[in-house]
């Protein structure tokens, strides 16, 4: 065993104490009924810990169909990704059947989805609540929702603005191919990844040559955006932050966006994401991380139990980490 | 370094000052030494907040510390002996509630992050004060005569339910601005869930003027700044260590930032959010601000800058 395997496994030991001590840590599930906490069990195996999420995600489903980071709200993110992790696990019926009424009533008229009935704007969020509805047999706007997720792609600069940045030596903060998280605003890797996903889910079902070189722009953004070490953070390698290092949820999800690219020209980044593997530093950080390598062929160890997952949307991302071998997986066929 | 005598004369001298200028005493601004995170700090802040006269008895305290990435070694957090020092004041002078909310603007697990940077363990009962701001339920808040491009932002509900935002940022340079301090700090209340991870819309509609902006929507603040041991170089992440050993404070942010600006030797006058405060507000001039405690030249350390940003270096 090496140091860092070994290191990993007093962590595990001490995360399991530390969640046998506190209890269930997310604030909202703390306080639902005992048998939904979604403590880890030490020696639990796939079939059971998927058993288990499925109930912390049904139990946790509030009354009007939709889920909230802590269960106690709704919002389209773990909405999309406890409808996706249901799927993906098998689990259709009605609490699915209800989210995903949930989530196809909240599509906005411009085709995408706010990331809470409150706002009042479309956002990323769209591309997680296409992935969720276009899995399913709810009706909804799909082709209002695809548009939406291409024009929220930033496209190639004017000539004369590319001439600007050129001549100052800059990047454009709006680089082609690139999707933001707030319309309007500079494209990020997390954003782009999920636009990358679903686009590549729409191209299924379209025979779109648009579609096809948005997407290939955005491969080409993802390229161009990693760090020194060979992954991704939340997108800032450039000026003054050049020595910026990767984390494991950007890398990962990174990898399984660029799923079907040259793995001669992600070598490094696979390098990194199977050493991150060691050291996630979230559940989030390893789901992804465990996506994207499977998604890149390789096999990485599904363990869990080094990290709690501390709201709705790490249990759901850990759920479709357990799953990512499984063909109802809309994250991992998109 | 400061002992408690001192302290008391410089206040009191500082508040026969002040008699009967309320204006005065809420630009104050202490500068405590502090040589280590193992001082007693809970007797420190409680003189502080009793000094600038803070309503505490039966209010709802919202804590806002600088978390922003999993390290408990490098400066780049506030550090959680002086928060959990901060809870502790508050409760002792009998506040209704303390709450601690953060939302973190690269990263999204913001509890484990928390736990990496040793807040669950320095903190008792974290967890339950605890709100992610980045998923806290959100309300559309319009900002008036706002110096960015925005008209509004969404906000989370958290920091209104609070009667005292209380902001405690780490001393540190910043690559953009020059210098993230207890203004700055505020961008970790602007929801992650609608603006993303970071929070870009603020940078496209001015960094410095959506600073000053925030500012404005919080009337009751007050500043705690953890200049024990802050961040020169390329601040706020990539920077390195830099031991000040102060704790500087004040109800008046932008009088602290300044405050903590000269003692880093950058010129707050040079700092755009800062000048963006004192066209706004007429009563306040930089680098006016009067200082209890320690001198700023006491105290004084040389804070390296990002090359580009030496214009910014107070000529001393």
């Amino acid at each position: 065993m090496s140091s860092l395997e070994g290191e990993n496994r007093e962590r595990c030991i001490d995360a399991v104490r530390h969640l046998d001590r506190r209890g269930f840590p997310a604030r909202a599930l703390r306080e639902a009924p005992a048998q939904t906490q979604n403590d880890a069990t030490v020696g639990e195996s796939r079939t059971a810990e998927v058993d288990r999420l499925q109930r912390t995600l049904i139990q946790a489903q509030n009354i009007n169909g939709g889920w909230g980071y802590n269960g106690n709200s709704w919002w389209t993110e773990p909405t999309a990704l406890a409808i996706l992790a249901l799927h993906a696990s098998g689990c259709k019926g009605t609490p699915y059947d209800r989210g995903c009424g949930w989530l196809a009533a909240a599509q906005r008229k411009d085709g995408g989805w706010s990331p809470h009935l409150t706002v009042h704007e479309s956002t990323w969020v769209t591309s997680l609540a296409f992935l969720a509805l276009a899995g399913s047999s709810v009706r909804f706007n799909e082709k209002a929702a695809i548009e939406w997720l291409k024009r929220s792609v930033n496209q190639t600069l004017p000539a004369f603005e590319q001439f600007i940045f050129r001549a100052l030596q800059l990047n454009s903060p709006k680089m082609a191919g690139s999707a933001p998280w707030f319309p309007g605003t500079a494209g990020w890797v997390i954003p782009t990844s999920l636009t990358l996903l679903s686009l590549s889910r729409a191209a299924r079902a379209a025979n779109d040559p648009e579609l096809v070189n948005t997407m290939t722009a955005s491969r080409s953004y993802l390229l161009a955006r990693r760090c020194v070490d060979g992954g991704w953070n939340h997108g800032g390698s450039s000026y003054r932050s050049e020595n910026a290092r990767s984390y494991p949820e950007s890398t990962g999800l990174a990898l399984l966006a660029l799923g079907g690219v040259s793995t001669t020209q992600l070598t490094p980044a696979l390098q990194l994401a199977e050493s991150f593997l060691g050291c996630a530093e979230s559940a989030e950080g390893l789901a992804w991380l465990q996506m994207g390598l499977t998604k890149q062929g390789r096999a990485p160890t599904l363990d869990s139990g080094q990290f709690p997952c501390r709201t709705i949307r790490e249990t759901s991302l850990r759920l479709l980490a357990l799953t990512a071998d499984s063909p109802r997986n809309c994250l991992m066929a998109a | 370094m400061m002992n408690r005598r001192h302290f008391l004369l410089g206040s009191f001298a500082c508040l026969a000052a002040c008699h009967g200028n309320r204006t005065s005493l809420r630009h104050s601004v202490t500068i405590a030494r502090a040589a280590s995170y193992s001082a007693d700090l809970v007797d420190l802040i409680r003189r502080i907040l009793v000094e600038h006269r803070v309503a505490v008895k039966g209010q709802r305290i919202l804590l806002k510390p600088n978390l922003v990435e999993f390290s408990s070694s490098a400066p780049i957090n506030t550090h959680p002996v002086l928060v959990a020092s901060v809870v502790e004041a508050f409760i002792s002078l009998g506040a209704a509630q303390v709450c601690i909310g953060e939302g973190p603007g690269h990263r999204r697990m913001t509890l484990d992050m928390a736990e990496a940077a040793g807040f669950f363990q320095s903190i008792p009962g974290f967890e339950k004060r605890f709100t992610d701001l980045n998923i806290d339920a959100v309300v559309l808040t319009r900002l008036p005569r706002p110096f960015s491009s925005l008209s509004g932002l969404y906000l989370p509900q958290t920091v209104f339910d609070c009667d005292l935002v209380v902001s405690l940022p780490k001393m540190k340079t910043h690559h953009w601005t020059g210098a993230t301090l207890s203004m700055k700090n505020l961008f970790g209340i602007v929801p992650g869930a609608v603006y993303g991870w970071p929070k870009n819309i603020l940078h496209w509609a001015g960094i410095d003027e959506c600073i000053a902006d925030l500012h404005f929507l919080f009337p009751r603040q007050f500043s705690i700044v953890d200049g024990i041991e802050g961040m020169e170089g390329n601040g706020p992440i990539l920077g390195t260590p830099k031991w000040a050993g102060v704790v500087v404070a004040g109800s008046h942010p932008p009088s602290v930032d300044a405050t903590c600006c000269e003692i880093m030797q950058i010129d707050p006058r040079k700092i755009k959010y800062l000048k963006l405060i004192s066209r706004r507000d007429p009563a306040w001039n930089i680098g006016a601000s009067r200082q209890i405690g320690e001198s700023i030249e006491s105290v004084g350390t040389r804070f390296a800058l990002h090359p580009d940003l030496e214009a910014l270096r107070l000529v001393v």
